[in-house]
């Protein structure tokens, strides 16, 4: 087994979904080193392999020997989660390992596996839109699909707004997912409007006639947040609930103060 | 609601003074916090900083003189300067101060509305919602995001006239 190929095998098993989109877009030629005394051919892990990460190395075998001598003194800062990490990145980017160019280099300081994947990206077919990763255009046609047009054009414009500022809208992947497959599951809720918090928490809310708010919010883990909201009549008994829970308990017990497709009163008049 | 036409009138306060119940405040909502086709905020638009609970605001009477469109012309100058970002689509949303803790004290929600300017950073009309550590974040923001329903919105950025 070559090293090429063994770091293939290793990368192959791990799931990045939540740092793929946090970090999508980013491509360019990797470098991943192991020293020889961490090296055999079974037990390459993420933990024992040291390694480094150039997005600008150069093809040349001269210079790309250099960079890797340079950077392999004072690589503290590098490691190899980082260039594995991006290399798995790149791999969910529609760029595949048998489009990449991997070379592999002995040397007297270890074992470089040098992993070029710029020709595979820049030949690969353009996507709709061109900023989403595979994952996030799974997340909108599974919406689509589910006849929810309005959710997943925001989607995309969340997503998007994150790809151009991640400072100002970082979204949580797991939070999206879990707000994807309760609308698709919740059929009869009408489109909600959506959100991330700062720490990239999404929320969905409806507005009820201009003076009342039903939302719910999706923190890691299986409960659900879940609030209620009406202004109080003459007797000031309006409506005011805050829970949390398993999600089909909370519709369960909440549910039916959800907006459905068929009211329109989650509807402000344009 | 502050009537449009009248003229604030001149009511100095100082550092970490609350804010009386007839002063109104601002809130800027980024693109990502405010639905445009609603004219609503969203929920997240009014989620406090944490350690402890703080909603950065602006103090629309800090600019006495001025009407609320004057007023809000020049904390849109100032906010501008904050380190972050206006947008054309961004709204700043207006609130009465008294109408927030009107309904804070129904929905037993402890909050404060303290003037906290900080001149060396040009925050000088910066005024802080305070809530208590144990704030319920989540309904605290819903009824944010209900008394800002019918409140006054001024864009983040006015488009300058093309010459």
């Amino acid at each position: 087994m070559t090293i090429a190929s063994e770091v293939h095998t290793t990368l192959s098993s791990l799931e990045y979904a939540d740092d793929v989109l946090s970090r999508g877009g980013q491509y360019g030629p990797l470098v991943g080193a192991i020293s020889p005394l961490q090296w055999s051919s079974s037990d390459l892990t993420i933990g024992q392999a040291d390694a480094i990460l150039g997005p600008q190395v150069d093809s040349d075998d001269g210079e790309i020997l250099s960079r890797l001598n340079s950077t392999w003194r004072d690589n503290d800062a590098l490691n190899a989660r980082d260039a594995l990490h991006a290399v798995t990145l790149l791999s969910c980017e529609n760029a595949t390992w048998e489009q990449a160019a991997i070379w592999e280099y002995r040397h007297p300081q270890g074992l470089f596996v040098v992993v070029d994947f710029t020709n595979a990206l820049a030949s690969r077919p353009e996507l709709d839109p061109p900023w989403l990763t595979p994952e996030q255009r799974a997340v909108l046609s599974m919406l689509r699909l589910d006849s929810r047009p309005v959710v997943a054009e925001r989607l995309e414009e969340l997503l998007a707004e994150a790809e151009d500022d991640p400072s100002e809208c970082n979204i949580n992947i797991t939070s999206l997912w879990a707000l994807v497959m309760m609308l698709t599951r919740q059929h009869a809720f009408a489109d909600p409007v959506i959100g991330p918090d700062n720490q990239g928490v999404m929320y969905a809310q409806w507005l009820i006639d201009r003076n009342g708010v039903v939302a719910f919010g999706f923190p890691e883990g299986n409960e659900v947040l879940f609030v209620a909201q009406q202004d109080g009549g003459p007797h000031n008994d309006g409506l005011d609930v805050s829970d949390r829970g398993l999600e089909q308990d909370i519709i369960d017990k909440y549910g039916y103060l959800v907006p459905l497709r068929s009211s329109k009163a989650v509807r402000f008049p344009s | 609601m502050t009537n449009m036409a009248t003229s604030y009138p001149c009511a100095p306060l100082k550092p970490l003074d609350s804010l009386p119940d007839t002063d109104d405040i601002s809130r800027y909502c980024s693109p990502t916090k405010f639905d445009l086709k609603e004219d609503a905020p969203k929920l997240t638009a009014f989620f406090f900083e944490e350690d402890p609970p703080e909603l950065s605001t602006n103090r629309l009477q800090y600019y006495s003189g001025q009407n609320e469109s004057g007023a809000m012309g020049l904390i849109r100058d100032e906010v501008a300067n904050y380190p972050f970002k206006l947008s054309a689509d961004g709204r700043f949303v207006v609130l009465n101060v008294g109408a927030i803790l009107k309904e804070a004290r129904r929905l037993r929600i402890s909050l404060k509305v303290l003037f906290t300017p900080d001149p060396p950073e040009g925050k000088m009309s910066h005024t802080s919602v305070i809530g208590p550590r144990d704030l319920d974040h989540m309904r605290t923001a819903a009824m944010f995001v209900r008394l800002s329903a019918a409140a006054p919105k001024y864009p983040g950025k006015v488009k300058s006239r093309s010459a």
